[in-house]
Order: C-alpha cells, then structure tokens, then sequence
C-alpha cells in the first residue's frame, strides 16, 4: 500500500542540500534565503538594494549594520540618504525616532530630500514615529513583540506591493541596566533579518556606550558605521562572524547527515548514487564507499522506478508510505515496509541537479500495529463484556460482548457515562472501584447487578484494572464483566434444593439422627423428638446411646458402621421420656465432607413396632391355613427338590391309607400306579413352574385305587427362592362315570345340529334371494325417481314458458279488439261490435284458464313440509271472507271444533278454499244456504268432509268431477274453469290421501277426504 | 318543469303499442324511451344517468322492465343497474306477464321498486298502467341531487 505523498514546496534548504551532498562547501554571496528559485551559489533575482550611504554602497536583504553617532546632524547625515534610497525603491519604510531626533525634526529633514515625502507618508509607505509607540509599546521592551512587530511589518510591505522592509530604531531611549536584555535582541534581530526581506540600521548614541556596550553592537550587525576623521567609515568585523558561520552550518550538515539514523542518499538525475550515509549502507548491509557511481536501481531493483523518473519529470517532490520492498540481493529478509521521500533540487536554470531520497523502515511498527490490531480484534471477540473509560468514567471503548451483554451498541455507549449501567439497589459499587483504580489497584471478580438498555438485570462478576499511557500514568479503567445471571439462578436453585432436602428430612416419619465421631448427636428431625420425647435443643449434644434400652448394642452398631462403612436393618428399642418403647431397625452410613473426610454418622431409624405385630399376625394366620389344608377333603401335598414328600393333610392319609409319619420323607411317587408318569408330572412343575388337570390314579394301601385330577405348582419362600412343589389332587373317578354317559348323548346331539343347519342354510338363501329382489326394485325406483324429476323440470320450464309467452299474444288479442271497439267502434255495426266483445271475452277466459291451468301445476311441483295444520281455524278465517265478498248473501257456516290434519298448510288451506269457494258458488242460487265443515272417525282414520245444499250434481257424473277443465254446470249458470276440484285432488293425492263425492242434483253435495297420518 | 322520461323495456311490440296506447289514454304525456332488449337498455340507462354528477340528459323517472328479454334478461339488467352507481337509486318497475313466485322473489331480492303483472284484459291492464304513470311520474319524489332536471 503507498500513500501519495503531498506536495508541498521544498524551496529553502536546496543550497544546504547541495553542500551536504557534494561534500564541498559554497559559500553564497547572498548566504540568506528569501530568494524562491535560486540554484546553487547563484543569486538569480535582484536582492541587492541601495543603502543611500555612501560608505556601504549596495547591500543585499537580510542585511543589518549600525551606526554610531554623536549628534543629530549625525543622525541625518546617515539616515535621510538611507530612507531616500529606499522610498525611491519602492521599500516600505520605517523610521522609529527618539532624542536627539523627534519625529517632526526627521520628517523635516527627510522632506528636504525626497520632494514627495507627504504623499508617500499619505499613502502608507513611510512611517515615522516615536520610539514608544514601538519599543515600549506595551510599557516596557519586550524583545519577542518587537522582533515579531518587524516580522509583521514585512509581511505588510510585501503584501501591499512593496519590495521589502527599511527600517531604523534608536536606542537613546535604552538604559544601561536593559542593555543586557537588548544586545539579547539584536542578536535575535541579526538571526532574523537575515532571512527577511529587510535592511535594519540601529543607531547607538556614543555618549551613551562604554566599551563593552560598543563591543556587544558591533558583533551583533554586520557592518557598523562611525564617524572617524570627518568621514563615515565601516567596520567589517561582521565578514568574518558570517564566514565562520558557513563553516559550522556545513559541520552541522555533515554531522548531521553521517550520524543521522534516518537513512539519506543523494542521487544524480539518472539514479546515480552521489552519496549515502552509514544508515542508508547499513540498511542494505553495504559499506558507505560502495555507493558512489553506482545506480539505485542496479542495487535496488523495484517498481519504484517510474515514481523516481516521474519526480524528475515533474520536478515535484514525492512521499510515499509503508511501501512495501523486497531486497533482491536478501530475499530472506522477507517484505521490507518503507515510508521515503524524494525530493529533487533544482540547478540555476531550473533543472533537476540532483535528489535527495531519506526513507524510514516501517516494516516493525506495521507489524506492532497488526499485533495491537490483533489484541483489539481479542478484546472485540471476547465472550466477557470489556469496557474502558476514564477515570470520571466516561466510556470510552465497548465490545461486541457488551453490546450483547447490555444492549447498547459501541455508538450509543462510547461518551457516555458508566453509571448508565448502574443499578439503583446498587449505587456505591463505582466509586469505591475508581478509587481503588486511581491509586493503582486492581478489583477482581466482586459480582454486582448491571441494568441492560432494556432494563433487565443482568448478575455480572467485574474484574476491573487501570488503563495507563505511555508514561506509565493512569488514565483509565478496563472492566471485564462476565453474565453470571444463570450462575446466580443455580445458586438460588441449589438452595433451594438444600431447603427442599432439609424439608423432606423434616418431614420424615422415620428418627433420622446425625451423630459425630465421638458418638454425640449433632442434628436429630422431628420423628426423632417424637420418638424418644425429648425436645431436639436437649437431643442435640448428648451421647445417642442414651436413648436406647441396650445402649452397649447401640455403641456396638455404632462402631460397626464406623468400621464396615454402613450397617442395615439393625434392631434397637428406642425408650421414650414416658417409658414406653419403640422397636426399631437402624440403617445406617457414614457422612462425609466435600473433602472426603469422615464427619459423622447419618443413621435412620425404622419405627418396626407395627411390623413386629404384623409378623405376630402372619403366625396366626399361617395357623388359620394350616386348619385350612386339613379340613381340605382333596389328598394335599408338599414335595422337596428330591421328589419327597415334605409335608401331608389328612386327606392324603386317607387316600393312600399311609400315616403322616409314614408319607413324610418317602418318594411321592410311590404312591401312584403309574409312578413314572407321576414323576413326569413333577418335571413339568418344575420346568414351567405349574400343571393343572394333570390325571393320576392313587394306590391305596388296600389296593383300591382312585382316579385324581392333580394341580400343582412351584412353591417359594420369603425371598424367591423355589422350596419345592406343592400338589393337590381331586377325586374325578365320578366324574369320569359321569363324562361316559355325556359321550353317549353328545354323539345323538351332533346329529340333531347337522339337521338344523341345512334347515338354516336353505332359508338363508330364501333371504339372500329376497335381498337381491328388493335391490333390483330400489334400484328401478331410484331410476324412475330421477325419470320422475327430469319429467318435474320439464314440466316447471313449460309452465314457465306458458306462463310468459302463451299470455302475450291473448293480451295482444284482447288489447287491440278493445282498441279497435273503442276507436273504430261508431263505425261497425251491432253485429260487428259484438263480435269484438266475444274477442275480448274468450280472450279473457283464456288467460283465466292458463292462470288455473299454472295453479294446478304449481300444486304439483311445490315441495311439501308436514305440520299440524288446524282445519278448523282455515275453514273460518276462509267463511269469513266469502261473507264479506258478497255481505247479502245469507249462508250459515256450521264449522266444527278442534279439527287438525298432519300436512302442509299452504296446500292444505288452498285445498280447502276451493272445496268451501265450490260449496259457495254451488249455493248461489239459494236464498239462504248452509255449509258445513267436520270430521267423523272411520276404522281407517279420520273422514273430513265440506257438505252443501246447493244445486248438487247428477252421481252419474261423480267419476269426472275430479278432472281438469270438466264442468257438470255451463258457464252462465255457474262460473269457472273446472280446474278447483282437480286441484283438491292434486293436493289430496300428495298427502297421501282420498277424496270423493256424493251428491244429488237439486239437493246438495258432499266431499269427502282422507289424509294419510 | 320539464316532464320526465319513461324507459319502457320490452321485446314484444303489440305490448309496447299497448302501453303507449295505455298512457295516452291516461293522458300521461310524458316522453317514453323504449328499449327493445336489455342490453339497450343498459348502455342508454348508463349514458344519462349519473347519481350526483351534472349530466347530460335527464335520467328516467321510471323503468318499465320485462322480464323476459333477449340477449340480457329482465333480472340480469336490474342487477346490472343496481351494481353500478350510476342507476344504484333508479326506480325499477317489474312489468311482466309471469307470477312465477322465484320471478317475483327474484326481482324483490336484486331491488325492484314494484312488481305487476300485465293482466290479459286491456282494461285492466290500462288501468294497471295509469296507475304506474301516475305514481312513478307525479307522486314519487326521487333524491334531488339524483337525476331531476336543474
């Protein structure tokens, strides 16, 4: 990586460049800087000025004589010419006066010499004024001010256009005792002027200077004037001073540029090597004399080739840093890192003479800096939060483990203050750390609560250390803080667990006691107070063996445990403070420390009083068996591991006809008839642990014999171990007399089920056959139910189409014969007027009987929904209206009571409005008429029936009254489309009922119908 | 005032001629725009009316809508109308022959103002049509801002 380096001008110093690097000194004739171009030696720019004084002639910038006077005119013999000269050459002047001259004496005077002194002074390039508004401007002589003022001046006078700074200051106004103080001035003045633009003259009154004082000017200015024998005349004791000066200036460079550890070489434009320095050898490992003549680049080989002729070409100096190089003559060395500069000195015509190339091996502090970016990528990849701050505690550097850790990022953390973090309930824990940090101290892992930004409390453990600077001072303070939240939480979860122990402990039934190594109680629970009556504060202390009736057995189990480690299930008696005793089995086991050392022991006591009067009860109950097994009348037997016969009831004396005495010891199968088979019985017991129903015959003594049905299984003892087999026979010879005569009926009985089952068989596939018949129907139902509704569709979409469209053109006819009737009606005769009228009349019918014909279908599309519909309430609401559409008619409704049907209700009520609507037209002709409505109870169910004694029908016709568009009446007599009753019996039909009609013609009629419940 | 329109949308022209002569005879004078098939209707209703806009022409006081249309139906253009923001408010008079009870449910259902049926009987049916003309034209007040002519 290479920096460009900046630009910057490198006019001064070229000269003493040169001389170092040419090892010959050259001493300029200027000897002064100021000039921006000049080569060596040269002086290319006009530098000389005109002094106006005779005895000087010309004199370079930068140079500073004095003058010694005894009177004014002195003064002015000197100093008018002086200024003359200098306002003529366009220097800004400056005249600081003080007795014997003021400053009006001074302007006078100059005015007689320069014409135009006014406007000059106007114009800002001469100045005169009083030495105190100069040199004790500020009260007293303060040699910096001053040196600066002039400094200051020059800047001005350059800036306004004028060449450099003239200038002159009397010192009649100095005392002796500042004389010190001032020649330490003009030795500065003398070092200064000499690299300015400026000609200085001090004027030093004679009667004033002693010697000493004389001595002290003339060293400090290169030329000193004084009047001797009428005339000015110089003293040149500054030739020598300036020349000596040059000689140490070289000595400096030379020291400077052989001793300096930074490495210099100077090259010609080719690359050429003029000369090196020991640092600049010693880097390559070469001596200082191998370098003249040769090329850099033939030593040197690198890239940074184009950078140095580029330098040439430009003439512009060059730095470069961190360059990386590798020493082709040392590859070992590995990658060299370099800042260097080359910078190039210019000859008189402007051309590059030669160059100089200082460089600085960078390659260790890079490598420092990768090593202290290492430690900062640590510190950052640290799992613990690492914090800096101040010592007022200002952070100052944040981790990524504490931005996890407290949620703050680097950014909102840095600059603020460390407190942020603090937890209220913890406020003091700081200062005392800064304090113990200030003086040095180091604070490790103190845990303390942290607030996170969310203000979570977060357990940290802090170890905290001084931050120091180079100078080994304190500035800061580095803290690691590690999360123990979850540590805290398992402490919490352990005491926890302690306190849930010591409760189980507690709350044990069984005396738990901890006794130490010198057989004292240490720690007794509560079942232990309640054993032995005796508060736990007495308990604790005292000998345990106390407790005990043998307390010689208790020591000894006590000693046992310390010398087997544990003992278990040993019986003591606990004695109560009352007396009373209590049985117990002692576990115990040695304690010990974290350590491993013995403390104590732990020994737990089992209250056995009540196992005891258990085992009391087994006994009894063992005797309650015993009788059992004897009264048994099944022959019961227990048998060893050997095959013989342990134990014997009394059945099984009675059966083999043995004494007990006798049985008990003897091989069991020698009582059998089969006694091998006997034996294999007792083989499968033992194998697979039990046999049942397994059939002997025992031999009695009297060599009578009796078939058993043996049972038998393994026996064990308490702790599972086989003690042998215990068997138990039962009589089975009447059973098997018994089974004998079942097999005789069993045979007949198979017989008897054969029968059955081909009766069962055959009927079975009566059924199946019945199945599938019943199937095949469902199915033609099915197929005849999706018949049916596609008929339903087709029959709604004509109804539909008829509705709509069969109407259009009947109103079609019926508006336009009204149309013509009523515009063209004057001009037809009666006849033809009638006949539009019988247009518009059958038109009208039409659309009355497609409306009816569309009623009657509905009837049969609409879906149903049963409820109970009460007949009754239809019947009088629907009388009521009739009465009210003709109020003069006087029919007499006779309705009955309560009578309900099962069905739908729309269709119910509409099948009822006709059957009343007939009953009513058909009594029209009646003066007075009566309908009634009711219900009679028939063995199939109920009969309702609407009854008239209007004109009836003939019975003949009966069969079609039912039938669409049937009338038994004419039209004139009786109005309709005969499409009512067909509608009744539609909506009768669908309740799954029966409608009928008697009637006469004259006398009435009746219409009866039935709905399926 | 200027005397509101009728739109009258129907296929069968002998129905068309009697509803005009219906009017006349009622002397109800005012303008009737007549619709031969839905879709007519649509675009016509659609270019006048304007519920709230400043428009061009003045929106019907009433539509005479039959049901059965060609091309798109009676209910199909009542949907359409009350879809739309334009027509959501216009009254709509069902003038059909059918008393099919899903016609009538149907049209109440999609927004139908009124629903008659045309009776066989020209008298009747003059009458049903003089009633229509007087309560739509002169009784019914329909929102201001909504199609009465400024």
């Amino acid at each position: 990586m290479e920096a460009r380096g900046s630009r910057a001008g490198v006019s001064g110093g070229a000269a003493g460049a040169r001389a170092a690097a040419t090892s010959s000194l050259e001493t300029s004739a200027d000897g002064r800087s100021g000039n921006t171009a000049s080569g060596v030696g040269q002086v290319k720019e006009v530098t000389i000025r005109r002094t106006g004084i005779q005895a000087i002639g010309d004199a370079p910038w930068g140079t500073h004589f004095c003058q010694f006077y005894q009177t004014r005119e002195d003064l002015v013999d000197i100093l008018v010419p002086y200024f003359a000269a200098g306002l003529e050459d366009n220097e800004f002047c400056m005249w600081v006066t003080s007795a014997p001259l003021g400053v009006d004496e001074a302007r006078k005077a100059l005015a007689g010499a320069v014409k135009d002194l006014d406007r000059r002074i106007a114009t800002g390039q001469m100045e005169i004024i009083d030495y105190r508004q100069w040199y004790t401007k500020t009260g007293g002589f303060d040699a910096d001010a001053v040196l600066a003022g002039w400094v200051e001046k020059e800047k001005e006078a350059l800036r306004r256009g004028f060449e450099g700074l003239r200038l002159t200051g009397n010192t009649f106004w100095l005392d002796k005792k500042d004389w010190a103080g001032f020649r330490d001035y003009e030795a500065a003045v003398n070092g200064v002027i000499g690299r300015h633009r400026m000609i200085a003259i001090c004027t030093y009154s004679l009667e004033k200077c002693g010697a000493p004082e004389v001595f002290d000017v003339v060293r400090n200015h290169q030329f000193a004037l004084v009047r001797q024998e009428g005339r000015w005349r110089i003293i040149e004791s500054g030739e020598q001073g300036r020349t000596e000066a040059a000689l140490r200036q070289a000595e400096v460079f030379e020291a400077f540029f052989r001793h300096s550890v930074t490495p210099l070489a100077f090259l010609d434009k080719d690359f050429n090597f003029i000369r090196v320095n020991e640092a600049y050898a010693e880097a390559g490992q070469r001596d200082v004399s191998e370098f003249p003549g040769h090329n850099h680049f033939e030593f040197y080989p690198s890239d940074a080739k184009e950078i140095f002729e580029e330098v040439v070409r430009t003439k512009k100096p060059y730095q470069v840093s961190a360059r990386p190089f590798v020493y082709a003559d040392h590859p070992e060395w590995g990658v060299t890192y370099w800042d260097w500069s080359l910078v190039p000195v210019l000859d008189a015509e402007g051309e590059v003479d030669l160059l100089v190339y200082s460089l600085k091996d960078v390659t260790e502090s890079r490598r420092v800096e990768a090593v202290s970016q290492q430690l900062a990528a640590l510190v950052e990849s640290s799992a613990d939060a690492i914090v800096g701050k101040t010592l007022d505690g200002t952070i100052v550097s944040w981790n990524q483990a504490a931005a996890r850790l407290y949620g703050y990022s680097a950014a909102e953390a840095v600059g603020r203050h460390v407190s942020m973090l603090d937890a209220p309930d913890h406020p003091d824990d700081l200062p005392e750390i800064r304090e113990r940090i200030r003086k040095g101290g180091r604070v490790e892992y103190y845990e303390t609560v942290r607030i996170a930004k969310d203000g979570r409390r977060i357990d940290v453990s802090m170890s905290v250390s001084p931050i120091r600077n180079a100078a080994g001072e304190i500035i800061g303070a580095s803290s690691i803080a590690r999360d123990i939240t979850e540590h805290k939480a398992m402490e919490n979860r352990l005491r926890a667990a302690s306190l849930y122990a010591r409760t189980l402990i507690e709350a044990s039934l069984d005396p738990l006691v901890t006794i130490s190594p010198e057989g004292k109680i240490t720690d007794v629970n509560e079942a232990t107070e309640l054993a032995t009556g005796v508060p736990r504060a007495k308990l604790v202390g005292s000998d345990f063996s106390d407790y005990f009736t043998e307390p010689e057995k208790a020591r000894a189990g006590y000693r046992k445990v310390i010398s087997d480690g544990s003992v278990r299930d040993y019986a003591l008696t606990i004695r109560h403070a009352s007396g009373r005793t209590t049985d117990v089995l002692y576990n115990a086991t040695l304690f010990r420390n974290e350590a491993g050392e013995v403390q104590g022991v732990f020994a737990a006591a089992r209250d056995v009083t009540v196992r005891k009067r258990m085992e009391d009860q087994l006994r009894a109950a063992s005797l309650y068996a015993r009788s059992l097994i004897e009264v048994s009348p099944d022959p019961l037997v227990t048998i060893s591991h050997e095959g013989k016969i342990t134990d014997v009831n009394e059945a099984t004396e009675l059966a083999t006809g043995v004494a007990r005495q006798k049985l008990v010891g003897t091989d069991f199968s020698d009582y059998f008839t089969e006694g091998d088979k006997a034996r294999a019985g007792y083989r499968q017991v033992i194998s697979e642990g039990f046999v049942r129903d397994y059939p002997l015959t025992i031999r009695h003594a009297s060599g009578r014999t009796m078939d058993v049905l043996y049972n038998a299984a393994l026996y064990k003892n308490e702790a599972g171990e086989v003690e042998g087999v215990f068997a138990a026979a039962r009589d089975v010879t009447q059973r098997k007399l018994a089974e004998a005569e079942l097999t005789k009926y069993r045979e007949h009985l198979e017989e008897l089920v054969k029968q059955r089952t081909a009766e069962l068989e055959s009927a079975n596939k009566r059924l199946e056959a019945e199945i599938a018949e019943r199937e095949r129907s469902e199915a033609a139902v099915r197929q005849r139910t999706v018949e049916l509704e596609a008929a339903n569709r087709e029959l709604e979409a004509f109804a539909y189409s008829v509705s709509h469209d069969l109407r259009a053109p009947l109103r079609s006819i019926n508006g336009f014969s009204q149309a013509l009737l009523d515009d063209y009606g004057p001009m037809l005769d009666d006849g033809g007027q009638e006949y539009l009228r019988r247009v518009c009349g059958a038109s009208q019918r039409m659309g009355q009987l497609i409306d009816d014909l569309l009623k009657l279908s509905r009837i049969t599309r609409v879906e149903m929904r049963r409820e109970r519909v009460s007949l009754s309430e239809a019947a009088r609401a629907l009388a009521s209206e009739l009465m009210q559409s003709q109020p003069d008619r006087r029919v007499d409704f006779a309705i009955e009571e309560g009578v309900t049907a099962y069905g739908d209700g729309q269709l119910l009520r509409t099948a009822m409005g006709n059957l009343l609507d007939n009953a009513w037209k058909f009594t029209g002709n009646r003066p007075s008429a009566r309908i009634e409505f009711g219900v009679r109870q028939e063995k199939d169910g109920p009969v309702y029936y609407v009854r008239d004694d209007g004109a009836g029908f003939d019975m003949a016709y009966a069969d079609k009254l039912f039938l669409p568009f049937q009338r038994l009446h004419s039209s004139e007599e009786f109005p309709g489309t005969g499409v009512g009753l067909a509608t009744v019996q539609r909506i009768i039909q669908r309740h799954g009922g029966r409608i009928w009609a008697e009637g006469a013609l004259g006398i009435g009629a009746t219409f009866h119908f039935t709905l399926s419940q | 005032m200027e005397a509101r329109t009728i739109l009258l949308v129907e296929d069968n022209r002998d129905d068309v001629d009697l509803t005009l002569r219906a009017l006349k005879k009622a002397n109800i004078a005012n303008e009737v725009e007549v619709a031969a098939d839905g879709a007519e209707a649509l675009d016509y209703l659609f270019s006048k009316c304007g519920y709230g806009e400043p428009k061009r022409a003045p929106c019907p006081a009433v539509v005479l809508l039959d049901l059965k249309l060609p091309k798109v139906d009676g209910l199909e253009v009542l949907r359409r109308l009350r879809a739309d923001e334009r027509t959501k408010l216009l009254p709509v008079v069902i003038l059909t022959s059918s008393r099919e009870e899903r016609d009538l449910v149907e049209s109440y259902r999609l927004g139908a103002n009124a629903y008659v049926r045309k009776p066989v009987d020209f008298i009747q049916f003059s009458e049903a049509v003089r009633q229509l003309g007087l309560f739509w034209l002169v009784l019914n007040e329909v929102p201001a801002a909504y199609g009465r002519p400024r």
